[in-house]
């Protein structure tokens, strides 16, 4: 056992010594329970009305016993519809953001190794980054018919640079730490360095990332169907559902917006709350 | 009591996240013009008591017993706005590593321009940038005026921990707190910069506690000597008298682990954590290692100036108690 | 003499002092090439400008070309014939191969051309220069309002690590940052205007009642101030802070959480030890944990310059603001392609600008750089 080894194994020892649930895994676990919980409602729940009903005759009524946060100009029940909207929204953007994932880390490593392809590939990274994305994303979702796993893919599109920039990094610096360093001077190959001692330490940060990404994601998403692109009505979608609340907004009727906002607020909150704690225990973890 | 410049009373220091203390009932005191050598491990609670004289905790530390005196005040009493005015006027502090303790983007000359006017009414802003330059010729500065125009950056290791000295002298402080102030420097200049440390204090006349874990230096330069382990005092007393005649068996092994010319290197007792709770923190390693040692060790006074917290000393060596 | 315990040997400490006292943890490349003197060193990247511009227009030639989609069946709509469908692909020149179509576009940018729009038929130079002037209006408050916001907040947490005011600066950013910028401007609309109706609905940059100052700068804040005209000057203002308070609010996030990182380091690192040692005051401390970490704050700015530029477009369309981002937006969503080439252009060569910008001034600012170049030269 090498002395890195060691160190890795006092640290996890450590983490399992103290027994008791840290407020770091508990942001955790009660970010990912709620979107777990919402998930499932979006997929299995009872909804007290049709998500995709119109009522002509029940248009902008203020939230009540029987619509919990009112309809909207089309008749809709906002509550059932947000709740549903979640079935759609949500696995979008973990989809995309696993497509994101899965390019990002494998070119984030290859172009951590040595050597100029390494600064050049970076230098593409950068020029890529300086172009509008939101507008490029908006351009690919809009001509490509407004289907769905073209919403996956620009979702890559966004994430799959930050990814690349975070394991390069990561990589470079660890490369230059003593374990690493000591690990190589005890003879491991470097497959072995790879697996055991460079992914292990860049596994944390990569997660709060993920749930970073998938926050972004879901704001993207959000933003695009705001605009027309993407999910389409009759589907729901929070973006858009907020697009059609807003002309009644204007006129003081807050229902059709504020019940897909906080729907997308506190999912966007879960997120973030997740990636905080994993952070925090990343860091704990830490030598 | 009214000669001691810093007196520290039964000072226990902790850590929020950890529940044991890092510094556990820890007395001493230093004079005015006296030089104190600190000597322990690294983890032994020396850095901590060091910084616990300026009123400075790590993030999340504090007092959690006992109390520090500087010149007749309680660190713990005194408004915000009077211990920051102590700290450089009257109790100065020199850090292990010189790059990191000068600070990156401001010039040289304007960090000794701030600490200046965050203390009122000690000089004007001429006399004091002469004061500067005149200072760093004294710690060997060829030449003070283009370093005062400088950055760290532009520095060597020596001279760097040679411009803290002068930064630490600025204000003419009463006592000098030197942390391991030789560890982040070449071996070829440690000397110089100790000597002139040294020189220095004796000419101002001022205290100075050295934090090392060097005993050599310790025997070199200071009168009084603490040895501390597992955040407790081991032993205290004139250097004379500690260092040539220990009577903890910690210092003993501490002692018998300095190399001598023409001796193969020993080592004490396959080294081991300190235990932390009431008993002797030594007692794991510790030869003369006893049942009662679970419990608080004793504090023996061996001779005047001159105590050792052992269960081990009045029955054993009971020829230095009087 | 001799060492206890597990110390490490002194110089094996000092070297590795030195090495990661002297890195700068957001340039490490710096540490290792030597640095080039000052003047060359900007001639290089000026020189540089003109090749990133090409990248950027050659990019975006072929990203639009390439992307699925029948842009004449758009135009027309579902029920054109194939023969109308001929004719609208060769006027646009849409028949020719993408290589032809390729150089046609570089000659026209390099005679100052973006084309015309297929849809109004104007060329999109004139389309973009007269909304330009609204975008920037509506962009520097909002960035003055996200970096004021962003760094405070930043700085309270990292001084009250851990502590109750870190907790709500914490709290704060989560929530800057988890809510949709469209949301926050509608959520602000609705009580600043529909509930205490103290600022201006969403209608643009001025009100219908008010006519516009006459054209100077572009931007009605300005020209109505150049022009005396007090009550249009403040209707613009009026007009003007929602939309700026929603952008500098959601761009405030990012900023907030990486000054928190940033001077979270400075504040616990050894110069700030030192400092307190030597009797500086908290605050002046903290302003020193600023000005060391100036280089970082500067790089994450000018990240949020570049992304705000592009990244307003949503705002904009809820504020009715008659800005390039709006341009953009409903361009795209009428397939008006050379529009959304001529925006991704000017907008990649702004972002291009900017970073080129900040690598002089942190060039300029950091003394590492600064004092080799002056001591050659």
């Amino acid at each position: 056992m090498s002395v890195a080894e060691v160190r890795a194994d006092q640290t996890r020892l450590q983490s399992v010594r103290r027994g008791r649930i840290s407020g770091s895994e508990l942001k955790v676990a009660v970010g990912v329970t709620y979107l777990a919980v919402l998930l499932l409602a979006a997929f299995v729940a009872p909804l007290p009305h049709s998500p995709t009903a119109t009522y002509p005759q029940a248009v902008l009524l203020p939230p009540s016993t029987s619509h919990w946060l009112g309809t909207d100009s089309v008749g809709t029940d906002v509550f059932s519809r947000a709740i549903k909207a979640a079935a759609v929204d949500l696995p979008l953007a973990l989809a995309g953001t696993l497509a994101a994932l899965l390019v990002g880390v494998p070119l984030g490593v290859s172009l951590s190794a040595s050597g100029r392809w390494g600064e050049r590939g970076m230098r593409l990274v950068d020029c890529f980054q300086a172009l509008p994305l939101l507008i490029l994303i908006l351009a690919l979702v809009a001509l490509s018919n407004n289907q769905l796993w073209v919403i996956v893919v620009a979702v890559a599109i966004y994430g799959g640079p930050v990814y690349i920039r975070l394991v390069r990094s990561q990589v470079l610096s660890l490369r230059e730490a003593r374990f690493i360093e000591a690990a190589a001077a005890a003879g491991a190959s470097p497959y072995r360095i790879m697996r055991r001692h460079l992914l292990p330490n860049v596994r944390d940060i990569v997660l709060a990332q993920t749930s970073l990404v998938a926050a972004g994601a879901l704001l993207g998403i959000a933003a695009l169907s705001f605009l027309g692109i993407g999910v389409q009505p009759p589907t729901p979608s929070w973006g858009s559902m907020i697009s059609l609340g807003a002309p009644a907004l204007v006129q003081g009727q807050w229902w059709p917006v504020v019940g897909p906002g906080a729907a997308i607020f506190s999912c966007i909150v879960a997120f973030n709350v997740v990636a905080d704690g994993l952070r925090e225990l990343g860091e704990d973890g830490a030598p | 009591m009214s000669a001691d410049l810093v007196s520290v009373q039964g000072l226990s220091v902790g850590y929020s996240r950890r529940a044991s203390l890092a510094v556990r009932d820890v007395s001493m005191s230093v004079a005015a013009g006296e030089f104190h050598g600190l000597v322990g491990e690294s983890g032994s609670g020396k850095s901590t008591v060091a910084r616990a004289i300026l009123g400075m905790y790590a993030r999340g530390g504090g007092i959690r017993g006992g109390r520090v005196l500087v010149d007749g005040d309680d660190l713990t009493r005194l408004p915000a706005r009077r211990l920051r005015q102590l700290r450089g006027a009257k109790v100065g502090y020199i850090g292990q590593n010189p790059f990191g303790a000068l600070h990156p983007v401001i010039s040289i000359g304007d960090q000794f321009e701030m600490v200046r006017r965050s203390h009122r009414g000690v000089l004007g802003r001429e006399a004091a940038r002469s004061r500067a330059a005149s200072l760093l010729e004294h710690v060997g500065i060829r030449d003070p005026e283009l370093v005062l125009r400088g950055h760290v950056h532009q520095l060597s290791g020596g001279m760097a921990q040679r411009v803290v000295i002068a930064l630490a002298l600025y204000l003419e402080p009463r006592l000098i707190v030197a942390d391991e102030p030789t560890t982040g420097l070449d071996v070829t200049v440690q000397r110089q910069i100790l000597d002139l440390l040294t020189g220095q204090a004796t000419r101002r006349g001022m205290g100075l506690l050295l934090v090392t874990h060097d005993l050599g230096v310790v025997a070199q330069y200071c009168e009084n000597v603490t040895v501390l382990y597992g955040g407790r005092i081991m032993e205290a007393g004139p250097v004379r008298s500690v260092l040539v005649t220990p009577s903890h068996p910690y210092t003993e092994a501490l002692v018998a682990a300095v190399p001598t010319r023409g001796q193969a290197l020993r080592f004490t007792a396959a080294s081991d954590h300190p235990v932390i709770d009431e008993g002797c923190p030594f007692r794991r390693r510790c030869p003369r290692s006893r049942p009662e040692c679970v419990t608080r060790p004793p504090a023996v006074t061996i001779a005047a100036g001159w105590q050792a917290n052992c269960h081990g000393i009045d029955k054993a060596d009971m020829q230095c108690v009087s | 003499m001799t060492l206890m315990g597990n110390e490490h040997t002194p110089v094996r400490c000092a070297r590795h002092q030195i090495k990661t006292a002297r890195q700068d943890p957001l340039r490490p490349e710096a540490t290792r090439q030597r640095i080039p003197p000052l003047a060359r060193f900007i001639a290089m990247r000026i020189l540089m400008l003109p090749v990133s511009v090409f990248v950027i227009i050659s990019a975006s030639f072929f990203l639009m070309s390439l992307l699925p989609g029948d842009i004449a069946r758009a135009l027309l709509g579902p029920v054109a014939t194939p023969s109308q469908v001929a004719r609208v692909n060769s006027e646009l020149g849409l028949n020719q191969p993408i290589f032809v179509r390729y150089w046609r576009y570089i000659s026209d940018v390099a005679h100052g051309s973006l084309g015309s729009s297929y849809y109004t038929g104007r060329a999109i130079v004139k389309e973009l220069s007269s909304r330009l002037p609204a975008t920037i209006e509506l962009v520097v408050p909002a960035l003055a309002i996200a970096i004021l916001l962003g760094i405070t907040l930043g700085a309270i947490g990292a001084y009250y690590t851990r502590r109750r005011p870190d907790t709500l600066a914490r709290f704060g950013l989560t929530v800057i940052q988890s809510v949709p910028d469209f949301l926050l401007g509608l959520l602000l609309i609705l009580v600043c205007f529909s509930w205490l109706n103290i600022l201006p609905g969403p209608e643009g940059q001025l009100s219908f009642a008010d006519s516009p100052p006459p054209h100077v700068t572009g931007m009605y804040v300005i020209d109505a101030l150049l022009a005396g005209d007090g009550s249009t000057a403040v209707s613009a203002i009026r007009h003007l802070v929602l939309p700026a308070v929603t952008l500098g609010v959601v761009y405030s996030a990012t900023l907030g959480r990486t000054a928190r990182a940033l001077l979270g380091n400075a504040l616990t690192s050894e110069y700030t030890q030192f400092g307190r040692a030597c009797g500086l005051p908290e605050f002046r401390l903290v302003r020193n944990a600023v000005l060391a970490s100036r280089t970082g704050l500067l790089t994450y700015t000018a990240v949020l310059i570049a992304s705000i530029i592009g990244g307003d477009a949503v705002v904009e369309i809820v504020f009715s603001w008659n800005g390039v981002g709006q341009y953009a937006v409903q361009s795209m969503l009428r397939q008006d392609l050379p529009a959304v080439e001529g925006f991704v252009i000017v907008v990649g060569t702004l972002t291009v600008v900017v970073y080129l910008l900040l690598d002089l001034a942190s060039a300029l600012l950091d003394p590492r750089i600064r004092f080799d170049v002056s001591r050659r030269s």
